[in-house]
């Protein structure tokens, strides 16, 4: 019996047509196809698609927050340029020496800032902290 | 390709429960690529979980020119190969012929043939000649037997030629043939 090329055998086998028995090239194909008809070991956890689900909607309320951010601080830099365009068209004399109380009181201006940064601070590690990030 | 519209249509709408069961329904197509070509078993449930991020970010973009399971097919090619590439890890490489010296670590005694046919160290050996593979290779080989894709569907996923597909096709399955060949003759002898 003539026996069969590997195109010929791989293209019965992709046909799903038996092969003689005695083609000894045809059982090794068998087993070949046998084994990468089989599915692999990896598998995915049972609750996969709720943790996809998750990371989603931890992606949209971060996108919120930047956006929340982001006009935050378009808001507060366009009062800064409404404030700036005023008191050019108003002619308003800055006397700087106003700011003076600033230098004379540093300490609890200093004390001020150490407490806006605590709290900051407070709030993303411990309010608004996530172990799973 | 009706339900493929209705559910994307959903999901476009915020219905998380519509995204799940889009999940539920590809996460085998998606576990079989990432299984089959990233070597890491640790970063391979996270690769999964970027394929379908990137699945729910760019769903507004599908326009239903092929079927949905075709589209995440692709992303989870091209996710995965971009982390190989990432990784270094070379996409064409193969070491077949390095496994000759391999061989000696699943000989086991067999009273036949046949026997060695079905052994689970036939199936290890088997394993271990596809994980030395080029990617390109595993890629067609899992879309083809594991996802029973046809030959046109592979060729828009991993955007090869048809032709290439079908001829990685039968050279991938011809060197397996071949590396069980051998292997066989070796036992037989020992």
């Amino acid at each position: 019996m003539k026996s069969l090329s590997d195109k010929e055998i791989q293209d019965k086998l992709d046909a799903g047509e038996k092969l003689a028995a005695n083609q000894s090239e045809g059982r090794l194909y068998k087993e070949v196809y046998n084994h990468l008809n089989k599915m692999p070991e990896f598998e995915l956890s049972p609750s996969f698609a709720d943790s996809v689900v998750g990371k989603v909607e931890e992606l949209q309320t971060s996108k919120r927050r930047s956006k929340d951010n982001l006009f935050l601080i378009l808001s507060t830099a366009g009062i800064f340029l409404v404030s700036i365009i005023l008191m050019v068209i108003l002619g308003v004399q800055m006397k700087w020496n106003s700011l003076s109380y600033l230098w004379e009181n540093k300490l609890m201006v200093l004390f001020g800032i150490v407490v806006i940064v605590a709290i900051q601070f407070a709030d993303r590690s411990l309010v608004r902290y996530r172990p799973n990030r | 390709m009706t339900e493929d519209r209705e559910l994307v249509a959903q999901i476009l709408n915020g219905d998380m429960e519509a995204f799940k069961l889009l999940i539920k329904s590809n996460e085998r197509l998606v576990a079989h690529m990432v299984g089959r070509l990233i070597p890491d078993h640790h970063d391979r449930e996270e690769l999964c979980q970027d394929v379908f991020l990137k699945v729910y970010q760019k769903l507004s973009s599908f326009n239903f020119a092929s079927k949905l399971s075709t589209w995440i097919a692709t992303i989870a090619y091209r996710q995965s190969v971009n982390y190989l590439k990432k990784k270094r890890i070379p996409l064409k490489r193969t070491h077949i012929d390095d496994l000759e010296g391999d061989h000696k670590d699943y000989f086991v005694e067999h009273d036949t043939p046949e026997s060695a046919f079905s052994s689970y160290h036939t199936r290890e050996f088997l394993d271990q000649v596809i994980d030395q593979l080029p990617a390109h290779y595993k890629a067609v080989l899992t879309l083809y037997h594991l996802d029973e894709m046809s030959c046109s569907e592979i060729s828009e996923i991993t955007d090869m030629p048809e032709g290439t597909v079908k001829n990685y096709l039968f050279r991938a399955r011809k060197l397996l043939k071949n590396e069980l060949s051998k292997y066989i003759r070796k036992e037989e002898i020992l």
